[in-house]
């Protein structure tokens, strides 16, 4: 009964590791991506919206905006065509890629351990294959999956085998949550509801990147415009004033 | 990226690693105002009959109208209406021509005319008719013009992958082999242009926007290249005439 449970876990944690892994290097690429292309200029936009919040609220001096800076005269060129170039391509991994993960995560996982030695030597492999994942490396991860394990010492199997599968349950379960909740983080970050919105779309990074860039410099623009018409006014009235 | 199996606990903090917080919520704030969620589109697309056969690319530039979206929509109608007839234009298998070598060459010289005529609309049509849709400057356009000209325009496309299903399924006789030759370098020319020049043009004139300076007059050239080396066809079409003996 606890072996089944323990079987059943072991594999909703593997699917969801593997979910997980798949998700951050997703947004790593598409942070990456984001930087490059979007970054700065929306930084210029939140700087000019924070500027007119101010002026319109009479705050401008409180929040130490100063006056005679001028925000639109150096706006960020965010150049999409040369950095395109360096950037790494979406990441979707492919069904082998996929497979051999898992069979790695299976074989390598430090919650799966026997002892203190086994866990030390999973962690390390398990570094090994997650890089490998990242980096869509199919030799790695199958040169990892031959990889022997060293020999359980019979020394440290003090408990009893019962108590032994009941305690890897429990490091499961704790693991499992813990994934989960970092996928639903992940999942409800700004960067990660940028993604959705990139993915639901239905254009490529760059496209849906270049698309936001166009609209934000757009908006820049615009608000450039009306920042210079209520720097203009204050400045009127004070010298009514 | 360190997180993973090997250290538990590690939570992903993908706002504050070297983005800016603000930065990451004012591109959400645009992006979302400019997504059309899943429902809108097939809504929209019973409000806007015109808009049916479009991709929802599409819909959202006539909906939304980000910036430059006249011509944002205009080369991604295009597209979407050239993919359309190129998707289909399998479905219809033309029946072999039997024709003589002589009545050949006529075919050909016709279908020649008639791909110039056709040539010649398309000017019209982008240099006229898409004008007006357009809208002049700082005024917006119309989007039912707009797609309507993609359509006419897109309508000469599938005229061409006509011509070019009909000559293929033409008997090549060894004396009209050059006339044959250089037709269907015309034909697949037009097509492969049909094929790029909206796509080709969108990302012009997107690298132009996203790089563009509001000081800086923004000039970029769209011109669809469909011309086809008509000296050397018309000197094979000669050549072939003669061997046939018409002058």
């Amino acid at each position: 009964m606890a072996e089944a449970e323990l079987a059943s876990l072991q594999s909703l944690l593997i699917d969801a590791e593997l979910q997980l892994k798949t998700l951050q290097q997703q947004l790593d690429v598409f942070a990456q991506h984001y930087r490059h292309m979007a970054a700065g200029l929306a930084g210029e936009l939140e700087t000019l919206n924070a500027r007119i919040a101010a002026i319109l609220a009479g705050r401008l001096h409180e929040q130490g905006f100063d006056q005679d800076s001028h925000p639109w005269v150096d706006i960020p060129s965010e150049d999409s065509t040369s950095a395109e170039q360096l950037l790494l391509p979406d990441f979707a991994p492919s069904a082998s890629l996929q497979s051999l993960y898992r069979e790695a995560a299976k074989r390598f996982h430090p919650d799966l351990s026997e002892n203190d030695e086994d866990h030390t030597w999973r962690t390390q492999m398990m570094r090994q294959a997650n890089a490998a994942f990242a980096a869509g490396d199919s030799e790695t991860l199958r040169r990892l999956l031959t990889q022997q394990a060293p020999v359980v010492s019979t020394a440290t199997q003090t408990n009893s085998v019962l108590a032994a599968l009941y305690e890897k349950i429990q490091r499961v379960r704790s693991r499992l949550n813990t994934v989960l909740q970092n996928q639903r983080d992940a999942e409800t970050s700004d960067l990660g509801l940028l993604y959705t919105q990139a993915e639901k779309s239905g254009l490529n990074l760059t496209e849906f990147l270049r698309d936001l860039v166009v609209t934000v410099r757009a908006e820049i623009y615009e608000k450039r415009a009306l920042l210079r018409t209520l720097l203009d006014k204050e400045s009127t009235n004070g010298k009514r004033a | 990226m360190e997180s993973g199996p090997e250290d538990r606990g590690l939570k992903p903090t993908y706002e504050t690693r070297d983005l800016s917080a603000g930065a990451l919520k004012t591109s959400l704030q645009v992006a979302s105002k400019d997504a059309l969620a899943a429902d809108d589109t097939a809504l929209i697309r019973q409000q806007r009959p015109y808009l049916c056969a479009l991709s929802n690319e599409s819909i959202r530039l006539a909906v939304k109208e980000p910036p430059m979206w006249e011509y944002r929509l205009y080369f991604q109608a295009l597209a979407d209406l050239v993919g359309n007839a190129t998707a289909t234009s399998g479905d219809t298998t033309t029946p072999q021509l039997i024709k003589g070598p002589l009545e050949t060459a006529n075919w050909i010289g016709e279908r020649f005319d008639e791909y110039q005529r056709l040539a010649e609309r398309i000017n019209t049509l982008v240099n006229t008719q898409l004008q007006v849709a357009l809208g002049p400057p700082g005024q917006s356009g119309d989007a039912a013009a707009i797609v309507s000209v993609a359509n006419r325009v897109a309508e000469v496309y599938k005229r061409f992958l006509g011509i070019r299903n009909e000559a293929l399924s033409l008997h090549v006789w060894p004396e009209m082999a050059g006339v044959s030759r250089e037709f269907a370098k015309i034909c697949d020319g037009s097509i492969e242009e049909f094929k790029t020049y909206p796509v080709r043009s969108l990302d012009t004139l997107m690298t132009a926007l996203a790089t563009a300076d509001e000081n800086t007059e923004l000039v970029l050239n769209f011109e669809m290249k469909l011309k086809a080396d008509t000296k050397r066809f018309s000197s094979e079409l000669r050549r072939a005439r003669k061997h046939l003996g018409v002058v």
